[in-house]
């Protein structure tokens, strides 16, 4: 059963047509919401938000855009709030961790080896939570811009200062761990 | 630094988060999608639901304009003395009643004579016989 069968099924509260639309667009709503809260209980509770948010509105959803663009905008605007919040608690790594990752020649395998989440929150806690946004979407989930437009509303123009922005702050980060604080 | 910083991310985005137990997940989102759903109203409810609340919206409306109209013939009844002259044992009307000829309408016409004349309303019966 193709994509555009299953959000028909799904609209006329067909439950396992949904459940089928859940498992195959989880692991992606995941993946973004786990690279901008930081947190796994916080990105679980982000995915559970998200698709009931789509059950709701799946009847509004033009079915002329793309589905997953529709499910990342509000994943996306889920997590932005969250980020936003007070509430919103994500782990750090011990600045001698991140200046001994960061410091071998070979980063990849560091990065594997060290917790993602606490990295990613270490690098990029100097974000404000759109940079840290625009520059998820871009960099680390690879979104072409017009995508990132449709996701977060913003224009292209804005999108690409923020990206600057963002990859200005996280040189800045990565100098400071780097050459020692 | 810069080569640095794109081997950064490039290893960032290669890191793929791995989510844990998605059949749970699943569930779980699958499970509030049912408690959602059952809560979720129908459109005929929705209609009863609407239609009771322009009924009670209705009927206070009533109720306030009906209570303002007895606010205002009270008003104006208070306004417009009423004097009841009540008929006594001793009354002429009833002296009348006493006799042989038992009229009622004579009675009762003599009655309101001598209201209006209390009331001076200055009007006057005219004794109708037959």
């Amino acid at each position: 059963m193709d994509l555009n069968d299953l959000i028909a099924r799904s609209r006329q509260n067909d439950g396992n047509a949904f459940r089928q639309l859940v498992e195959g667009h989880q692991s992606m709503v995941y993946s973004l919401a786990y690279r901008l809260l930081c947190n796994e209980e916080e990105a679980r509770d982000a995915v559970q938000e998200t698709f009931i948010k789509v059950w709701l509105n799946l009847k509004k959803f033009d079915t002329n855009r793309k589905f997953s663009t529709w499910v990342y905008a509000i994943a996306a605007n889920l997590c932005y709030d969250t980020l936003k919040s007070s509430h919103h608690f994500s782990p750090s790594l011990p600045a001698e961790t991140l200046h001994e990752a960061l410091s071998d020649e070979d980063v990849e395998k560091k990065v594997l080896e060290a917790e993602l989440g606490a990295l990613i929150t270490t690098l990029t806690n100097e974000l404000t939570p759109k940079q840290k946004l625009v520059f998820t979407l871009s960099d680390l989930e690879d979104l072409p811009t017009e995508e990132i437009v449709q996701i977060t509303g913003m224009t292209a123009s804005q999108i690409k200062s923020n990206l600057f922005l963002a990859r200005q702050a996280l040189r800045k980060q990565l100098n400071t761990y780097r050459y020692g604080r | 630094m810069e080569d640095k910083l794109e081997q950064l991310i490039q290893s960032l985005k290669e890191a793929k988060p791995v989510l844990n137990h998605p059949e749970s997940l699943t569930d779980s989102i699958m499970d509030r999608i049912g408690k959602k759903s059952e809560h979720k109203t129908t459109p005929l409810l929705i209609w009863v639901r609407t239609a009771l609340s322009t009924a009670a919206v209705l009927l206070f409306g009533l109720f306030v304009f009906q209570q303002s109209e007895d606010v205002i013939t009270t008003t104006a009844a208070s306004v417009k003395p009423v004097i009841e002259n009540k008929l006594e044992v001793d009354s002429t009307c009833m002296q009348m009643l006493g006799s042989e000829h038992l009229n009622y309408l004579e009675t009762y016409l003599c009655y309101l004579q001598q209201n209006s004349i209390e009331n001076k309303l200055n009007k006057s019966y005219p004794l109708q016989k037959n």
